[in-house]
């Protein structure tokens, strides 16, 4: 792929929240008509949608006519798959206009007319579920289990994740947490979840709707919309070679050749990235991927966060919007979200002074014994 | 346990022999020697060469979890709870809950094994 060859030109987010009661379906809707005016398109420029998971009723509810209809599901790193695919599709000649969507309401279940109360956590773990392992809490204090135990990493060092994203989403209204600050002793006495997270290490299901549209860099500077946003770099790595070489619990996923493809595209390093928007449903998460992408030493994630180091005045203002623990949890879409406000200047409060280059990382779809997860990269930039 | 066990068709080999007599089987590849579970393809060569083969059903805790809440009311009695994987001295995970020891002596390099002779469904794994 050609550097900034491809380019976000609309991006729509509806209301993000608990139990709000919106079907998934009107969720994606609404965050279509959302995309649609900030592109300053019309529906009938859409001919390629692309959906984060599946579902058979998408285009005729949404008044679509692409020329193709595709689903993608690897759990939270869907969100940079759909734009790895909607590049593909543009850079091939298949579509013009790719719409990229998605739309959940997890924490609407139990609802008249919304199923069954469910989880994103709690499906499909296989045998480990048999003895009792459930929901992604779970599989994730495995990892963080073997990273304190291996690096000395601490309960207080994981407190000092929670507490850093929630001093981000103080002062943003688009963050569930917005107004309610923690301190250190707070995420202490926090319940217990599975050791070793307590209750604010975890992020909660959240309901909402994002939708993304995606058009060659040409047609971008065409368009009305005056700030665009370039596909720089993209790449993917699934942790099941890990699995195979037994060697799973030391990486969160397979960061490298994801990192190593999506820098190489963009032709930047890490030095130029100025704010990174992880993939955080637990406070190690952020600890691993900081480690894993390089911006501090392995085993120094926890004090480089106790330190400052992803604090707006630090060296990688990192999860500006609280991320998915104190922000929202729109699964890959809430650190693509918040890397394209942040882009864009939009991100308020938390507002990364001359924002130019942003990664944003998506981790996802566990399952059975292995615990490995698909892990994305995405390099965005203000300019091709 | 939880629940009825759900073994998995291709693993079948693997739960007779558990339910038979407690053989803990894993699945090797006879011709590089590499052991895997579940039913795997050995990764260099393929599935013509795996067989079921016994085990010493014994390893070390690699990592932990302890759950603090029943999460499916077959467990509420056993809250709090330790879910390990065990590195097996053969070499592959094994996800499984370690009993005979409190949650809060369980520790990662723990050496345990296969706990026989009181009929669980599942295999669960105690200190040696």
């Amino acid at each position: 792929m050609t550097p900034g060859s491809v380019a976000i030109v609309g991006m729509g987010v509806t209301k993000q929240g608990r139990g709000l009661g919106v079907t998934e379906v009107e969720l994606r809707r609404q965050a279509l008509e959302l995309a649609l005016l900030d592109a300053g398109v019309e529906r009938d420029a859409i001919d390629g949608y692309i959906l984060a998971s599946h579902e058979r009723e998408d285009l005729r509810y949404l008044g679509l006519s692409p020329n193709f209809s595709w689903p993608v599901q690897t759990g939270g790193a869907t969100a940079p798959c759909t734009f790895i695919m909607a590049a593909g599709a543009i850079l091939s000649g298949q579509a013009e206009m790719v719409a990229c969507a998605y739309g959940m309401a997890p924490s609407s279940g139990g609802m008249p007319g919304f199923g069954a109360r469910m989880s994103f956590g709690s499906l499909g773990y296989g045998y480990p579920a048999q003895v009792g392992m459930i929901g992604a809490a779970s599989a994730h204090a495995l990892h963080a289990r073997w990273h304190m135990d291996h690096y000395g990493t601490t309960s207080r060092h994981m407190g000092a994740v929670a507490v850093q994203l929630r001093n981000h989403a103080l002062n943003r209204p688009d963050a569930m947490t917005c107004g309610k600050p923690i301190t250190l002793e707070d995420h202490q006495a926090s319940p217990m979840v599975v050791d070793p997270f307590h209750m604010l290490d975890c992020c909660r299901d959240t309901d909402g709707g994002a939708v993304f549209l995606l058009t060659s860099a040409e047609r971008a500077r065409t368009m009305a919309q005056k700030r665009p946003v370039f596909l720089l770099g993209a790449g993917m790595g699934h942790n099941i070679g890990n699995w195979h070489k037994r060697d799973v619990y030391a990486h969160h996923d397979d960061i490298a050749p994801a990192a190593a493809r999506a820098f190489a595209q963009a032709g930047v390093s890490l030095d130029d990235i100025d704010t990174a928007q992880f993939y955080d449903p637990f406070t190690i998460s952020i600890i691993m991927q900081l480690e894993h992408y390089g911006f501090c030493k392995p085993g120094q994630g926890g004090p480089f966060v106790a330190s400052g180091g992803i604090a707006l005045d630090g060296p990688i203002p990192s999860n500006t919007g609280g991320g998915q623990i104190s922000g929202f949890y729109a699964a890959g879409f809430t650190p693509l979200i918040e890397a394209m406000k942040q882009l864009r200047g939009e991100s308020g409060a938390t507002q990364v002074r001359d924002a130019r280059l942003a990664l944003a990382s998506g981790h996802g779809l566990n399952g059975g014994v292995q615990n490995t997860w698909s892990h994305g990269t995405l390099i965005l930039g203000a300019e091709a | 346990m939880v629940g009825a066990l759900v073994a998995g068709a291709l693993d079948a080999p693997f739960w007779d022999a558990w339910k038979a007599d407690e053989s803990f089987l894993l699945h090797r590849c006879s011709t590089c020697g590499r052991h895997d579970w579940p039913a795997s393809c050995c990764v260099k060569h393929g599935a013509g060469p795996m067989v079921w083969v016994p085990t010493s059903g014994a390893g070390v805790i690699d990592t932990f979890t302890i759950f603090f809440h029943a999460y499916m009311k077959e467990l509420a009695s056993e809250v709090p709870y330790t879910v390990a994987v065990v590195r097996l001295d053969e070499g592959p995970y094994f996800h499984t809950r370690i009993v005979g020891v409190e949650p809060q002596a369980v520790k990662s390099g723990m050496r345990v094994r296969v706990r026989k002779g009181q009929g669980d469904p599942f295999p669960l794994f105690a200190p040696e």
